[in-house]
């Protein structure tokens, strides 16, 4: 796409006109500033948020987080909105790991309290969470057992034993996505996801022990708890091999379904149908599903990191309380206010995370920089559909990272900058560099002065888990 | 070479060629394998697997036969070194894979995507067409 293609709108918002391609039905809105646009040309991203922006049922506008890149059929780091009647679901607008997300762990000590044993606490934690590809977690469950997670989520994993009440009122929709039907999960889903729980996979998933590096908002950082010095734990994964395989199925099953709906796209990764249909309503209760085994994993993972701790700790570290749990690949029916009324759509978020007044907002940056907590502000209701940015977003290609950086010397640079390092594969943490990252303070200045989010505090890891 | 990996911001594109369907299907099955990054077992035991599908056209076969091989390698962890095809046509195959254990895999592929797949003959006269990784 060429740069004249974007109207600015103002230092950090541009947009690309309906005008700019016949088959768009909205125009497409990039949060970005000038700068940060030169390097989001370089890739096809804004012209897959084009194609985005002429589904059926599209709602206002098409809409790019500053963290933006390129991905399969929606890019990541996009937010869509769709009519209930006359709109669409697309699994492609969601991604293959549905409910991808992030929990922040709150400590209530100080780091100088235990940099002596944060290595140790790194080697624990790497122990204790199953990480890597195929690594099969601690719980093999039953069809009824799957079935029951599928259907509530991190509350099932509080009442087996493996997490805590109390984290529940602290995640988006309680951990729970309400209209979960574990029929409409295939069998092969299920038994991709069967052994999986409490485990956090590998590419950019991780368990980080951070420390609160800055505060922005006193207040704020009082009403969560946060000091600076603090330690917090920062968990990075979503519904493991179960969510892929939801999505392949009903990408599938969509392909087929699209010519009976009279939907006909160029690129099939689009694939979508009416939300008010058959297979649309099949999809949302499999989605559902595979959702609430994401914050089923990320609970039993909390009960892994909370055992390490105290393995490591004892007792007089304290207890580590969720500070808040968020999606950022999922689809939810929220209400807003469309041409002067309210009205419920179906939001698509892939890589952006929702972004409610008054509600935490976790964007992690890449191991070596810096990660924040923002917290919801009001334009993101009226301009955004209640969404955030989700991360630094990627720069750099896996291929290009593997050829220009050293997995070994990336480890022992960021040990000698005090991050302890401890992962299953060296070449796969060479594709996590954070030169492979966009530079997230940028990101979240964006959010910051857009209105979306207000800056909260900053991290800065001090150790990292990767599989 | 059969295939080449090309850049994408966040996940991995294939380009992959062959002189017909059958070479095609093999050398996007090696490419992937090699996306994945296997590293061999001390047994060298060789299980075959079957497998038996129908799509829509040559390319939904080609992305549907890849997850069905992804599919595999998650759940008996294991990698393929060959395939023989009983029978391949646009809308349906049926082959056995050749199936070693791997000890562990380099890269979480997540998924293979419709995104770009379009089968086509290109100027030399060849089937090709680029496959995008979900990492």
């Amino acid at each position: 796409m060429e740069r004249s293609a974007l109207r600015r709108i103002n230092d950090w918002l541009w947009e690309i006109p309906k005008t700019y391609r016949s088959d768009m039905r909205v125009p497409a809105r990039v949060y970005a500033t000038e700068e940060m646009l030169d390097e989001i040309i370089g890739d096809r991203s804004l012209d897959q948020l084009v194609n985005v922006a002429g589904l059926p049922g599209i709602v206002d506008y098409a809409i790019a987080m500053p963290d933006i890149h390129e991905g399969y059929g929606f890019p990541v780091g996009g937010v869509a909105a769709f009519d209930l009647k006359e709109g669409i679901i697309s699994p492609g607008g969601i991604g293959y790991d549905i409910n991808c997300g992030v929990r922040l762990l709150r400590s209530n000590i100080d780091v100088s309290a235990i940099r002596s044993v944060i290595p140790e606490l790194g080697r624990a934690l790497y122990r204790e969470i199953p990480s890597g590809v195929g690594q099969a977690g601690r719980l093999k469950l039953t069809d009824t057992e799957l079935d029951e997670v599928l259907r509530r989520g991190a509350g099932r994993m509080t009442e087996i034993g493996y997490g805590d009440p109390a984290d529940l009122k602290n995640c988006e929709e309680q951990g729970c996505l309400a209209g979960a039907d574990p029929r409409m999960v295939s069998v092969r889903a299920k038994d991709r996801g069967r052994d999986q729980l409490g485990t956090i996979g590998a590419g950019n998933h991780f368990v980080e022990v951070e420390t609160i590096e800055e505060i922005f908002d006193k207040d704020a950082a009082d009403k969560f708890g946060l000091f600076p010095g603090q330690v917090v734990i920062l968990i990075h994964t979503g519904s493991r091999g179960l969510g892929h395989q939801v999505a392949t199925d009903y990408i599938r099953e969509m392909m087929r379904a699209m010519p009976r709906h009279g939907i006909f796209l160029k690129d099939r990764e689009l694939a979508c149908v009416p939300f008010d249909s058959d297979e649309g309503r099949n999809y949302f209760q499999a989605m559902a599903g595979a959702a609430n085994f994401a914050w089923g994993n990320r609970e039993l993972i909390s009960w892994e990191v909370r055992r390490a701790w105290r393995g490591i700790l004892g007792d007089g570290a304290g207890e580590l309380e969720l500070l808040y749990d968020v999606a950022h690949n999922i689809a939810k029916i929220e209400e807003y206010a469309v041409s002067g009324a309210n009205k419920k759509l179906v939001i698509h978020r892939k890589g952006a995370t929702r972004s409610f007044p008054g509600q935490p907002v976790l964007v992690p940056g890449s191991m070596g920089t810096r990660s924040y907590l923002l917290m919801g502000e009001s334009a993101a209701m009226k301009e955004s559909f209640g969404s955030s940015c989700h991360g630094a977003g990627r720069r750099m290609s896996r291929t290009e990272a593997r050829r220009k950086i050293r997995g070994g010397e990336l480890k022992q640079k960021l040990s000698a900058e005090g991050v302890s390092i401890n992962a299953g594969s060296i070449s796969g943490l060479a594709e996590e560099a954070p030169e492979a990252y966009k530079d997230v303070d940028q990101v979240v200045d964006v959010i910051s002065r857009s209105g979306i989010a207000a800056k909260i505090a900053r991290m800065k890891p001090v150790a990292v888990i990767k599989g | 070479m059969p295939y080449r990996i090309l850049g994408h911001t966040a996940d991995i594109r294939l380009s992959v060629e062959g002189k017909d369907l059958e070479e095609l299907f093999r050398d996007a099955l090696k490419g992937m394998v090699f996306i994945a990054g296997p590293r061999e077992s001390d047994d060298l035991k060789e299980t075959n697997r079957k497998i038996k599908l129908s799509a829509a056209d040559r390319t939904a076969l080609l992305v549907d036969f890849l997850n069905e091989v992804l599919f595999g390698m998650e759940k008996n962890f294991e990698f393929y070194r060959d395939i023989e095809f009983e029978k391949l046509s646009p809308t349906g195959m049926r082959a056995i894979l050749k199936a070693r254990p791997a000890v562990r895999f380099e890269r979480d592929i997540k998924a293979v995507t419709y995104h770009e797949a379009d089968i086509v003959e290109n100027e030399n006269g060849v089937l090709a067409t680029t496959i995008i990784f979900d990492i």
